[in-house]
């Protein structure tokens, strides 16, 4: 009974907190969803430049443009999760005055804000893809969503380890975000890892985005099975860093609520 | 109700630590009115938090049964870049209050006019005060938690609080923290006096308020 009681109210936080959030996103201008639908419109637009000035056709089925979107909805997912997890806490620092505000609620809101943003986003250009003449066809919605499963661990656990890290070096921040922009470079966004030599796929091979996005498009693509992305390997680092991320969470949480 | 079993809290200061409770172990009288009693950096406000469990013991539980208030005080829980009325609705949403009386009834009772539609920054400590507690007597509370906030506003308003609160006292008790010791006086039926480590009740408050009088000129 009293446990009942306790998951009610944390849902009752957690919507409250996801509202606000989504207030605080959309609400207030109007720009809000469109900038969500112009940053992965941006990325398909000079990408298909870059491609057709070289000439070169789309590496998997016959859009370039959905290849991309493909390639940049699962990198969206991981870089917005781990930013806005990152600072979910010091934004909203006075609402842990609340007693049954917790830490953990304003990091499980703000993913599930951006999961629901990107899937609506995903949605809204697989239609207009349609709109356009251009055939949809999902090999299995079941394996597009299990490495999305993995990056929502993934990036909620660099985040959390980021929020944990920061107030003690305010540097790392900048530390951080020059060791993570290359790897927009190597996770495979707009390359499919069989274009990549074995030496070279040797060298990215650590970074489980490109795993988990060769997974994502093998999901997308009927006729794209690449053997090169490992999916134990991708849990692995996943379930680990999630874990490691929440138990920084669970140490430092106590230390949050001080004012 | 609510009881400290065992409870440790200090501080990390610039120099060395600020003890605020040690070893603690306390049942609070129950539907007492209950006025508290400190020194300033004592930790009055600390000690209001972890009974509201805004903040944890460094060691040790705290059991409450029923509904407290959050702390309310010049700071709040208001988030500074939302709206009151943004606040308002996330309040009401985490204690599950209707939204609506809530909202007539704060901005009746604030007087905080049209400013209700604009962020908390924007405020005087005074308008966040008086927003602050008129959204709490709105959401009914068992045990409302009290710091510094009963000098708020004009006389008007101060009365209008006094009448709110007598008409609560029917179903609700307050735990307040102030320097007036006229407040005190006039709002609690036991005093607790923090010593420094240690928590103490007295039943007579006027006793306590010697006390503690004693206490602070001794101190200087």
């Amino acid at each position: 009974m009293e446990f009942l009681n306790a998951l009610n109210v944390q849902g009752r936080v957690i919507s409250a907190l996801t509202l606000r959030e989504t207030r605080a996103r959309y609400g207030n201008s109007k720009l809000g969803f469109f900038w969500a639908l112009f940053e992965p419109f941006a990325h398909v637009v000079v990408f298909i430049g870059i491609f057709s000035a070289l000439d070169r056709a789309t590496p998997l089925g016959d859009s370039m443009g959905l290849f991309i979107l493909t390639g940049i909805i699962p990198w969206l997912l991981y870089s917005n999760i781990v930013s806005n997890v990152t600072t979910g806490l010091s934004s909203n620092k006075a609402l842990l005055g609340y007693p049954q505000v917790m830490p953990i609620d304003i990091t499980i809101s703000r993913v599930a804000l951006e999961f629901s943003t990107l899937f609506l986003v995903m949605l809204f250009f697989l239609a207009i893809a349609h709109y356009m003449g251009i055939r949809i066809r999902i090999d299995s919605f079941l394996e597009m969503m299990k490495p999305t499963g993995l990056i929502i661990l993934l990036g909620t656990g660099i985040g959390l380890i980021n929020a944990a890290i920061i107030p003690h070096y305010p540097s790392y921040t900048s530390i951080f975000n020059a060791f993570s922009r290359p790897l927009y470079f190597i996770s495979g966004i707009f390359f499919t890892a069989n274009f990549l030599s074995p030496e070279v796929f040797e060298f990215v091979d650590f970074n489980p985005l490109i795993h988990l996005i060769e997974w994502f498009r093998s999901g997308y693509y009927p006729s794209f099975e690449s053997d090169l992305y490992d999916p134990e390997y991708a849990v692995f680092i996943c379930v680990g860093i999630f874990t490691l991320g929440l138990l920084v969470e669970r140490l430092s949480s106590k230390k949050a609520r001080q004012v | 109700m609510i009881e400290f079993r065992n409870v440790n809290k200090a501080y990390d200061m610039a120099n060395g630590q600020n003890i605020v409770l040690k070893n603690v172990n306390f049942k609070f009288p129950e539907r007492k009115n209950i006025g508290v009693l400190g020194v300033n950096g004592a930790g009055k406000s600390t000690l209001l938090r972890l009974i509201a469990g805004s903040e944890y013991p460094d060691s040790g539980r705290i059991i409450r049964k029923g509904r407290y208030s959050w702390p309310l005080g010049f700071t709040g829980s208001f988030h500074p870049s939302l709206t009151g009325i943004e606040n308002l609705r996330f309040a009401c949403r985490i204690y599950n209050a209707d939204i609506k009386y809530v909202t007539e009834y704060v901005k009746d009772f604030s007087e905080i006019g049209d400013y209700i539609y604009e962020p908390i920054k924007t405020y005087s400590s005074g308008m966040r005060s008086r927003l602050a507690f008129a959204l709490s007597m709105a959401i009914d509370f068992e045990v409302y938690l009290v710091d510094e906030i009963m000098g708020v506003g004009d006389q008007g308003f101060q009365k209008k609080c006094k009448d709110a609160f007598a008409a609560k006292r029917e179903n609700s008790s307050i735990i307040m923290v102030s320097h007036s010791m006229a407040t005190i006086k006039e709002y609690s039926d036991v005093a607790i006096l923090l010593t420094g480590d240690n928590l103490e009740i007295h039943d007579d408050v006027e006793q306590a308020i010697e006390l503690y009088s004693a206490f602070t000129t001794a101190s200087t």
